[in-house]
């Protein structure tokens, strides 16, 4: 059989346009699973990025002790003796011996940090000795704390021994 | 093929020669349908491709869309995270702020702390004070119990601390309770430091800080503003010397309650005058009004040219005084409750008893001033959520006195106890005792069948469901009370809803005037018929009100409601005849007349007023018992003299045996009052028809007594006038009990219609006694012709009706010291004045402590309110409305309520005397102790919230 020219043409037009078509077909195939591929990669990320976005409109995101580190790095020997000191002189209580401990640690939370303890006893009327309190607790040592408070009263005038009790970072 | 030979064509074939002669430019061209083909496969091809070009460069724009999606969040992410040594430092940082949070909640105010437990109160003193953790320990000694409970109070009270125990013991030693001696403060706090804030940069919008976890805090101490420190003023505790009470300068002449026009408005007016000695207005007087509930209100004003002044309230109870001089104080002035109908407006009227000048307001005298805290006001809160629907039946009142019954003295209308009216009252005029008990009944008809004289709408049977009771009495004095409340579920108070026939509920406290004494019913019962009996009251037996409660309505409401009714004002009678008005003045209420002519022995006003006033308002009836007349045992009919027997005939069958005629005597007794009983003209006179009352169990031979009988006349107005007689007691000894018109009073002619009534007194003693009787018969003749002549047939009986005792079970006869009331032994319904009610529903197991008391033990579950103990005003305090306790003078005479004794025990307190007293988490039983003790208080202190 004699195929005229215009049947060889076409037919090589069609093999030709078919070639091409399975060609672009393996390619959208392709980018089908590319597409797919990328959509399940993006799922976690966009999860993430949802996330991280609540997190930094969240009010915890202006908190400064994410940024700041919210206990010293070392003790505040000084500034503990210091503002013991002068919140005594200031509010007219007496002082006695005053005993500084350094070295010490106390697990509070997750960690271990250290302590720097002062064992003092003061004395005076109720209202100075409110005030030194409430001059130590002003002083700005953020991780200040008291403990074993013990007040007690005679002839008018009270007696308070106390801890203080100032953290830092571990080391 | 063919003989075997192979097919020359088979065997080699050769190629076919092309011999179309045909030109080739005009033969068929070769395989047209093929290009046809080829070129519609090329032309699909084409298609196909550019679908799927045009498809794959869709998807690269998605891919290369999604690509940039990962990249950015990639970036942002990584971003985000940063580097791993920064990651680190975040994380370090979050972890040290979590345990900072930690360390926070030990920075306690401990300034704040000392100074609470070191503001000790008068009588107690602070030995030391041990801090260790959130522990505290303080050790001290106080003058006694309660003022040591004080100071654990008051550090409770500071909110600085979350748990408090008190341990006491008797004091080891002397210690000086004298005012310490404290140091003037420093004053003030220290000058606060500025901190300085670490440099810190806002950080990028997505930087993604890791999720905080604080950890659970602690409830925080409540803030305490932080004040000054001063020493706190200890002022002794003023002792007050009795002063002698002088005369008032300005006394209270009246105090008028007037009903707001609309009885649910919010705001009324107490309006007064002030009048000088001579009785002229007073100008320029000033005058306070106080709100006696809370929160505490006082305005003052002065009265103006008039003398005239005018406070606009709220709902609420008030007092007003006048503030120049020793006044005495206009009390109780309740104006109203929100959400109860009923406002009320005042008329005060002051008069100074001196001549001259105002006097200067007295200081520290003897003014009674009531504590406007110890007074509660009367609660919205009713005990149930329903309508009150006393009102929609018919209260009566009567006395048992040993076994008998009697109307009771006062001639008060007992509807009073239902008119949704604080300010009135239902005043029995007496007390119970010595074997009388006092009745107040009240029976719900049915729409529309409630009997003559009650106002009351009646209610359908799905609307009689009740389950909540509000008795409010008046009673001087306050004192213990008996009130049994016995309920049933038909108007005729025959069936008992207690299944033992047994007062449902008894209410046996203290009491006093307008203390609410409620009784909550769950499920809620049908009930017609409540009656309430008074075995022990210290006062005369008195009801400001009775409210019933109806449950609550459905969504779309019951059926058929009818409307509010409106009491009946008791009508006014026409004055009696001159010679019986000495007792009976021309504004004499009907019932007050026939309290009157019952103490006088008459033995019904309704004929003397008949006499002269045939027109006159038939007196109400009210009473509520059981009309047994329909169930008697039999009904016979004769003459008077014996002959011509007719009957017996046991009407209560069914059906009638002689039906529709007005010689049916079943017809007087059919409870229908369309139908009547006449003898026949030319009958012979007098007519006499007996009803024979043993029935059991509606009426029991030697139990049961008679305590009321009502005639009504039949009459064709045509003839002349008729005697009609009412006898009582066995047929051979029968007692007249009452006649009309009365034996030597003018005769008249009954009308048609007229009802005839006749109390049965059956008191031992007097002439008309009878106990128990068997029969009632009624007598009719012509005075005229009596025995000599004919009945003329214009008279005859429409209706006899009966009345028995309402049956109280089987101890008819009760005294207070022989009570059948049933004790409740639990404490739960120990509704002390002073104690509130207890919010558990109580399983209340009656006790009878009678020895005639029935032996049954019914169990009855109540409700009790959860409002407790409420007070209403007993408004006006002045004769009207108030109960008269025996040796009670009038109302000028009576002493001002007390108003510092506290009508309602102080709300719990966190450590009361007695053995009770341990705290909230104390570990230790406090022994009881009097006198001074040492005690040891723990104390747990809420967590801090860091320092500056």
């Amino acid at each position: 059989m004699r195929f005229s020219l215009a049947q060889r043409l076409l037919a090589a037009t069609s093999v030709i346009l078919l070639g091409c078509c399975a060609i672009f077909g393996y390619l959208y195939l392709s980018n089908q699973s590319q597409k797919a591929a990328l959509d399940a990669s993006l799922v976690p990320l966009q999860a993430t990025v949802t996330s991280l976005n609540a997190a930094a409109e969240s009010r915890d995101a202006s908190d400064p002790l994410l940024y700041t580190a919210a206990f010293p790095r070392d003790p505040p020997d000084l500034g503990l003796a210091s503002a013991v000191l002068s919140s005594a002189a200031a509010s007219g209580v007496s002082t006695g011996p005053i005993q500084t401990t350094a070295g010490g640690d106390e697990k509070i939370g997750s960690a271990t940090y250290r302590t720097t303890t002062v064992n003092l006893t003061i004395s005076g009327s109720l209202p100075r000795i409110l005030n030194f309190f409430d001059r130590m607790e002003q002083a700005g040592l953020r991780t200040v704390t008291f403990d074993n408070i013990r007040l007690e009263t005679g002839n008018g005038q009270w007696i308070a021994q106390l801890q203080i009790i100032v953290y830092a970072q571990p080391q | 093929m063919f003989l075997g030979a192979s097919s020359p064509a088979t065997r080699s074939r050769p190629r076919l020669v092309d011999l179309n002669l045909i030109p080739p430019e005009y033969r068929r061209r070769p395989f047209p349908v093929l290009t046809s083909g080829l070129a519609l496969l090329a032309l699909g091809s084409l298609l196909l491709l550019y679908a799927i070009f045009y498809a794959k460069s869709y998807s690269d724009l998605e891919v290369s869309g999604l690509s940039t999606r990962v990249s950015q969040a990639r970036a942002i992410v990584q971003t985000a995270t940063g580097d791993p040594a920064a990651l680190a430092q975040r994380e370090k940082l979050q972890a040290m702020r979590d345990d900072y949070q930690i360390l926070a909640q030990r920075q306690v105010h401990w300034g704040d702390v000392f100074q609470t437990i070191g503001d000790v109160p008068p009588g107690v003193v602070v030995k030391s004070a041990s801090q260790a953790g959130f522990g505290i320990t303080i050790t001290g000694a106080a003058i006694d119990q309660d003022a040591a409970a004080r100071y654990v109070n008051q550090l409770e009270s500071s909110g600085l601390f979350i748990n408090a125990s008190l341990q006491m013991n008797p004091a080891s030693g002397t210690t000086s309770f004298a005012a310490p001696t404290l140091i003037p403060t420093l004053g003030g706090r220290p000058p606060t430091f500025t901190a300085v804030a670490a440099p810190f940069a806002k950080p990028p919008p997505t930087r993604p800080p890791a999720p905080a976890v604080y950890p659970t805090p602690r409830p925080p101490a409540t803030p305490v503003p932080t004040q000054p420190r001063f020493t706190p003023t200890i002022t002794p505790t003023p002792t007050l010397t009795a002063t002698p009470t002088p005369a008032f300068d300005f006394v209270l002449v009246s105090a008028q309650q007037l009903p707001a026009s609309n009885p649910m408005v919010g705001s009324t007016d107490i309006r007064g005058k002030i009048l000088d000695k001579s009785g002229k207005p007073f100008p320029n007087v000033p005058l306070e009004i106080e709100s006696e509930g809370e929160p505490p209100w006082s305005s003052t004003a002065s009265s103006l040219q008039d003398g005239t002044f005018d406070f606009s309230v709220t709902h609420g109870k008030f007092e007003v005084l006048v503030l120049s001089g020793n006044s005495q104080p206009a009390m109780d002035l309740y104006t109203g409750a929100d959400g109860v109908p009923g406002s009320y407006n005042y008329q005060v009227t002051f008069q100074a008893t001196f001549i001259g000048a105002i006097p200067p307001p007295v200081a520290g005298t003897a003014t009674p001033s009531p504590s406007a805290t110890l007074i509660p006001t009367a609660s919205s809160t009713p005990v149930a959520p329903g309508a009150n629907v006393a009102a929609f039946g018919c209260a009566s009142a009567y006395l048992v006195q040993n076994g008998q019954v009697k109307p009771v003295p006062s001639g008060s209308n007992p509807s009073l106890a239902i008119d949704g009216n604080l300010g009135t009252e239902w005043n029995a005029g007496i007390a119970p005792g010595n074997g009388t008990q006092v009745i107040w009944q009240w029976s719900l008809p049915e729409p529309g069948q409630a009997p003559s004289g009650c106002s009351g709408a009646g209610m359908s049977d799905s609307q009689d469901q009740i389950d909540g009771f509000q008795l409010i009495p008046d009673q001087n004095p306050e004192g213990v009370t008996t009130h049994e409340l016995w309920l049933y579920s038909d108007p005729a108070c025959t069936t008992n809803v207690a299944s033992t026939n047994t007062a449902y509920y008894t209410f046996q406290q203290d009491t006093s005037a307008g203390q609410i004494l409620p009784l909550r019913i769950e499920p809620p019962l049908p009930v017609r018929c409540v009656i309430v009996r008074t075995l022990a009251d210290p006062s005369n037996v008195a009801w400001e009100e009775i409210q019933i409660y109806q449950e609550l309505a459905p969504p779309n409401g019951f059926p058929t409601l009818a409307a509010t009714p409106t009491v009946t004002p008791t009508p006014t009678l026409t004055p009696l005849p001159a010679t019986q008005t000495a007792a009976v003045n021309a504004t004499a209420t009907a019932a007050q007349a026939a309290a009157l002519t019952a103490t006088a022995g008459v033995p019904l006003t309704q004929t003397a007023i008949a006499a002269t006033t045939p027109t006159v308002t038939p007196t109400p009836f009210l009473f509520g018992g059981l009309n047994i007349a329909p169930l008697v045992g039999s009904v016979s009919w004769t003459t008077f003299d014996g002959k011509a027997m007719q009957g017996p005939v046991e009407c209560w069958q069914t059906p009638t045996p002689m039906p529709g005629s007005s010689s049916n005597p079943c017809a007087a007794v059919d409870d229908d009052t369309s139908t009547y009983w006449a003898p026949s003209k030319g009958a012979g006179d007098a007519q006499v028809l007996t009803l024979n009352l043993a029935n059991p169990p509606y009426y029991v031979t030697n139990v049961d007594n008679v305590a009321y009988v009502r005639v009504q006349v039949e009459s064709t107005g045509n003839g002349s006038s008729e005697i009609y007689q009412v006898w009582l007691g066995p047929g051979t000894q029968p007692v007249l009990a009452c006649q009309f018109p009365a034996p030597g009073t003018p005769t008249a002619v009954e009308s048609d219609g007229a009802w005839l009534d006749c109390p049965i007194s059956s008191t031992a003693g007097t002439p008309t006694a009878v106990s128990h009787p068997l029969a009632v018969s009624v007598v009719i003749y012509h005075p005229s012709s009596i025995g000599n002549g004919p009945e003329d047939g214009s008279y005859g009986i429409r209706e006899i009706q009966v009345y028995k005792v309402a049956n109280l079970g089987s101890v008819p006869d009760v005294t207070p010291t022989e009570t059948s009331t049933s004790t409740p032994t639990n404490t739960a319904t120990a509704t002390q004045a002073g104690t509130l009610v207890p919010t558990a529903t109580p399983t209340v197991t009656d006790t009878p402590t009678a020895t005639n008391t029935p032996t049954t033990t019914p169990t009855i579950t109540i409700t009790p309110t959860p409002t407790g103990v409420l007070r209403v005003p007993a408004v006006l305090r002045s004769n009207v409305g108030r109960g008269q306790g025996p040796g009670a003078s009038d109302f000028a005479a009576l002493p001002l309520p007390p108003t510092a004794t506290p009508d309602r025990a102080p709300a719990a307190q966190p450590v009361a005397s007695g053995p009770s007293q341990s705290t909230a988490g104390s570990p230790t039983p406090i022994a009881p102790t009097t006198g001074p003790v040492d005690f040891t208080i723990i104390l747990e202190v809420a967590s801090g919230n860091g320092y500056p």
